[in-house]
């Protein structure tokens, strides 16, 4: 019981976690020149899915699918290309199409949001080197993982790994790289 | 009485007493390119020059009758003028020119010689002074200033000719050169005009994209720029800003992400299950997301106030 007490908080910490990402995704989308009808596009869309939601978890799922088009959209006006962040898209479509649970689909999302600031990186000039380390050690992880919870924790891990990346990479030498 | 030989267009006649050649002379048969000489085969002299030594003679012959008769005044007085006469006509052999007018009346015989005014006035009668007369003074001393020949009078003229055409000619100099200074000064008004509007442009757009940029640099970076409806120019903005970013600020995000490398190290350690993990790893995502918003230009007080709502 207190485990699961402990769980139902931890599960609202992650969507307040989740919610908070999407408002600073926001909040940079627009500062690197994304209309605000646009995010707000994505805003409305997270709103509505969060309405329909009947728990944590469908709260969640909406978030990282919001925090996931907030990305796209941070990446392309970082100069990401656009059929990279279609193709993120639509593989995270696709898969949820065979994800039987809310967890799953919480876990393809994740995945999605994890590519979507790969691209957002690349974009950014990002040493290719280190974001492919990045990527093999979260698809390790992901692989190691036993159930879909580990495995979220894994792709969890990746998504932070490469925003951390791409924070160090612009803050390194203080001289960036304009494309 | 001596006798003359005429020469008149390379031929010879003669001879001729005076009294006949001054007959032919008050009749206006002489004339001024004639020659006369005492011998046919002698030097001939010109007609001035005839008359000169006619007067001579005269002179001598009239000076003889006054020391015989010296009661005869009309002839000393003939006399003088003649003198005069001959001093004035000396100079007019130097100086070409109007010989001057006698001042009296001549001796009988004389008067034919010379003709003009005075020779109308009665032989008895002696002709007024002309000092009497202002204007008639005015024209006398006109007459007895030394005449100009025609060498003189041509060169004063070409001098005052060539003065006046040196003069229009620098006159014209002065004005073709004011005219090219002043086209001159409107080429270069031209040209400065067109660079100034071909750089005025691109200088205020630096100016303007600088003093932006410059502002956000100074306040650390957390200066709003005011949304633009080119997404374009809003990308360049942010890439800018992130290269302006203050070496003070870029140590502020450095410290925030080894912080939340370390808390995350520290708080997987005591998480008790997967959902403990993916709460810290949320964590760890938001605030380093957080971080990239300031980096790409948001400011901090914004992102902390997300993260404080939020959490």
């Amino acid at each position: 019981m207190l485990n699961e007490i402990s769980a139902e908080t931890a599960l609202q910490q992650v969507a307040i976690r989740l919610r908070a990402q999407v408002d600073l995704l926001k909040l940079a989308a627009e500062k690197q020149g994304v209309s605000m009808s646009d995010t707000a596009t994505v805003s409305g869309q997270l709103a509505t899915a969060e309405i329909t939601a009947s728990n944590i978890n469908q709260q969640n799922a909406a978030r990282l699918e919001a925090a996931v088009l907030m990305a796209k959209l941070f990446a392309e006006s970082a100069g990401g290309e656009v059929a990279d962040t279609r193709q993120v898209v639509s593989t995270m479509v696709t898969q949820e199409i065979g994800a039987s649970t809310v967890y799953q689909q919480i876990a393809v999302r994740q995945d999605a949001y994890m590519k979507m600031m790969e691209v957002a990186a690349t974009a950014f000039a990002v040493d290719s080197s280190k974001l492919k380390a990045v990527r093999l050690d979260a698809t390790l992880n992901d692989a190691r993982a036993s159930t879909v919870q580990q495995q979220i924790v894994a792709r969890m891990s990746g998504t932070k790994d490469v925003i951390l990346l791409l924070c160090e990479s612009q803050l390194e030498g203080g001289i960036l790289l304009i494309r | 009485m001596r006798s003359w030989f005429l020469k008149r267009s390379g031929n010879i006649s003669g001879p001729f007493s005076e009294s006949k050649l001054r007959a032919a002379m008050k009749a206006g048969k002489i004339h001024a390119e004639d020659r006369f000489c005492l011998e046919k085969n002698g030097s001939y002299i010109s007609r001035t020059e005839f008359i000169k030594m006619c007067l001579s003679a005269a002179t001598a012959a009239d000076s003889n009758a006054a020391d015989s008769n010296a009661a005869d005044s009309n002839a000393a007085e003939s006399n003088a003028a003649e003198s005069n006469a001959g001093e004035s006509n000396a100079g007019a052999a130097k100086v070409v020119g109007p010989p001057p007018l006698p001042s009296c009346s001549y001796a009988e015989g004389d008067e034919w010689l010379f003709g003009g005014d005075s020779a109308l006035v009665p032989a008895g009668q002696t002709e007024p002074a002309i000092r009497e007369f202002p204007s008639a003074q005015t024209t006398a001393d006109v007459l007895h200033q030394p005449a100009l020949n025609d060498r003189q009078q041509l060169r004063q003229v070409d001098a005052a000719g060539g003065f006046l055409s040196n003069a229009a000619h620098e006159l014209n100099e002065k004005e073709d050169r004011e005219k090219r200074e002043e086209v001159d000064q409107k080429k270069f008004a031209i040209v400065a005009v067109c660079i100034a509007a071909l750089l005025i442009p691109v200088l205020v757009f630096f100016a303007v994209q600088a003093s932006s940029h410059l502002g956000e640099l100074f306040s650390g970076g957390e200066a709003s720029v005011a949304s633009s409806s080119s997404s374009g120019a809003e990308a360049l903005k942010s890439k800018l800003r992130r290269k302006l970013m203050s070496s003070e600020k870029k140590a502020t995000l450095r410290g925030e992400l080894q912080a939340i490398q370390t808390e995350l190290v520290s708080s997987d350690i005591s998480a008790k299950s997967a959902f403990h993990q993916q709460a810290v790893r949320s964590q760890a995502a938001m605030r380093a997301v957080a971080v990239l918003a300031q980096i790409v230009g948001v400011s901090s007080s914004d992102t902390e106030g997300v993260v404080r709502t939020r959490a």
